[in-house]
């Protein structure tokens, strides 16, 4: 009877202590389950749902009508929707050069120059530097009458040199050169950590056989670094197809289509001409695209491994 | 081949190679050098070829323009300082609370609650971005700073990771003998638990700092009038309303870049080993 009684107290308390540590727990991530479930889980079901209505910024709430999958089937036959997707698969090119660059560039810092230290800092510049500055800069620089870039060309006897922003040809290119300048120095940042692990004997041994700079960087250097390289390439298409800031900043997506990008036209569509509703359809679309990349890109790695 | 020959071949490769990145370095660095040289000179000099790096006279109207203007660059800077402060601040209470729970504490559906935040993140921001707005227009706050701060106060994904990494680090003997002395969990969160992840306190600070500076999309979704303008926004703003005034231009994208650059120069040894052993941001 006795010995019961305390088995029951024992009991309690450990049943107590369980509900305290439960809710102190929840009390801690309480912050970060609040934002999860508004912003987060809220928000995608709500995004869900608005892209099957004709949702805008301006109609009443009781106006606003349910569309099936009209929005969904606007997409192919809109020229801007279309547009936009070509110019992502366009500035896809943008990706490689980035990261070849990088790997490049790390490959040399590590323990191959003087002053390592002071070029790592000078690569993450542009990482720490509003989008905005960077935009006004570069617009200035690639001014077409009187900007440095086309009076240099011009003193070089190029008579005509391109329009750069301001022409249908070259904006694409302009654009995709200000994407690798930004973001080269934060992926030779991340390889270069990745470069750190690898065993410095693994380079020497290689220089004792012989083997050039190049063929130490083809053998060496880019299968070791794979890892990093599968991350950074699933990242960066994933960036490619959702950044528009610079493009908002810069072109807004002229002249004509020809720097509208998925993300910006999910900004233009939402924002400047009110289609919230066809806006959420197509950033659903956007997730699909997003997915089918990272799904190839796993596929061509397992393939690579086995 | 002797070895004194090997060694000098090794020392040109050297110096080789740290030319070639003194000539990379210098496209990462000339458009900055040019954005402070002409903001210190006139429209005709600006574009003067060659280019005249150290400007022959001063001209200061540039800062004039924009510092002395109808909207004093102040006002946005004081409205940068204060949105920044802000998201710093709740950056840090909640990243750091979520990370200590995920990492110390046991709950019911610790595991899945975290694994949950973590798939999320793969989600194209654009999704949230509408529904987002939408909840901010019902609360009543477009046009306001608190629709820019207050997502940081409710628990940043990669900052709740950052921090989770960190607080998984502090070895757990030390948590449980504070226990057994009787102290409450918030009470060795605070004063056991976080002075020992200072470092990862700092990288968060730094990386969301940065983040929030410059955050241009944020404000432009949100903030219409033009004193609530924070500089980001207000540079974009200075660009098209002075939009041939390019001294004007670079001398304010100078104000505002230029005391972050300071700021990461100075203290980027600090961290910049941290940023890179913790991976990605955004």
């Amino acid at each position: 009877m006795h010995e019961t009684s305390i088995e029951q107290q024992k009991r309690i308390l450990r049943r107590r202590r369980k509900l305290m540590e439960n809710l102190t727990g929840y009390l801690f991530v309480m912050p970060n389950l609040l934002g999860f479930i508004v912003f987060t889980v809220f928000s995608i079901i709500f995004s869900f749902y608005m892209s099957f209505t004709d949702w805008s910024l301006i109609k009443l709430f009781q106006n606003i009508k349910f569309v099936g999958i009209e929005n969904y089937l606007e997409m192919f036959t809109d020229k801007w929707f279309q547009a936009s997707v070509m110019n992502n698969l366009w500035f896809l090119l943008t990706v490689p050069v980035t990261i070849f660059f990088a790997m490049v560039i790390a490959f040399i810092l590590n323990d191959k120059v003087f002053g390592k230290n002071v070029f790592r800092t000078i690569m993450y510049l542009p990482n720490v530097t509003s989008v905005v500055a960077i935009s006004v800069i570069w617009f200035t620089l690639f001014n077409p009458r009187s900007g440095p870039i086309n009076q240099m060309l011009r003193s070089l006897g190029i008579a005509n040199p391109p329009q750069w922003l301001s022409s249908t040809l070259w904006a694409k290119p302009t654009i995709g050169l200000l994407m690798i300048w930004k973001t080269v120095g934060y992926y030779t940042i991340l390889y270069l950590a990745a470069l750190q692990a690898i065993p410095r004997q693994l380079y020497e041994a290689a220089t004792v056989d012989g083997a050039s700079l190049v063929q130490q960087f083809t053998k060496i250097t880019i299968p070791l670094l794979s890892p990093t390289t599968f991350m950074l390439t699933i990242l960066s298409v994933m960036n490619v197809f959702k950044d528009w800031s610079l493009i908002q900043i810069l072109t807004e997506g002229g002249p004509g289509t020809s720097t509208y990008t998925l993300g910006y036209y999910i900004y233009y569509a939402a924002f400047r001409i009110n289609r919230m509703g066809y806006a959420s359809a197509m950033s659903w679309a956007l997730l699909i695209i997003i997915m089918v990349f990272t799904l190839i890109r796993f596929r061509v790695e397992k393939k690579r491994d086995f | 081949m002797s070895e004194k020959n090997y060694q000098a071949r090794l020392l040109v490769r050297k110096i080789g190679l740290t030319v070639f990145m003194i000539l990379v370095s210098f496209t990462m660095v000339l458009p900055f050098l040019w954005m402070v040289s002409s903001s210190f000179k006139d429209s005709v000099s600006m574009f003067k070829f060659p280019i005249e790096w150290i400007p022959k006279t001063l001209n200061f109207s540039g800062y004039e323009t924009v510092w002395k203007g109808q909207i004093p660059f102040s006002v946005f800077f004081i409205n940068s300082l204060k949105v920044t402060f802000l998201a710093v601040v709740g950056t840090v209470i909640s990243c750091s609370m979520g990370g200590y729970a995920y990492a110390k504490l046991k709950f019911i559906g610790r595991d899945s609650l975290f694994l949950a935040k973590l798939a999320t993140m793969m989600i194209p921001s654009q999704i949230t971005m509408l529904p987002t707005f939408m909840i901010f227009k019902w609360l009543g706050l477009i046009n306001s700073h608190a629709a820019l701060w207050i997502p940081f106060f409710l628990g940043q994904p990669f900052g709740t990771f950052l921090m989770r990494q960190y607080f998984l680090k502090v070895p757990d003997e030390l948590l449980d003998s504070a226990r057994i002395d009787g102290a409450s969990q918030p009470r060795i969160f605070v004063t056991i638990a976080m002075p020992l992840v200072r470092a990862g306190l700092s990288v968060l600070v730094f990386l969301y700092f940065v983040w929030a500076w410059n955050n241009y999309e944020g404000p432009l979704l949100y903030i219409r009038s033009t004193t609530l303008y924070t500089l980001p926004l207000a540079l974009k703003y200075f660009s098209d309303e002075f939009s041939t005034n390019y001294t004007a231009i670079m001398a304010a994208s100078v104000s505002m870049t230029i005391p972050i650059l300071f700021l990461f120069v100075a203290l980027q040894r600090f961290f910049i080993e941290d940023i890179t052993s913790t991976g990605l941001k955004g």
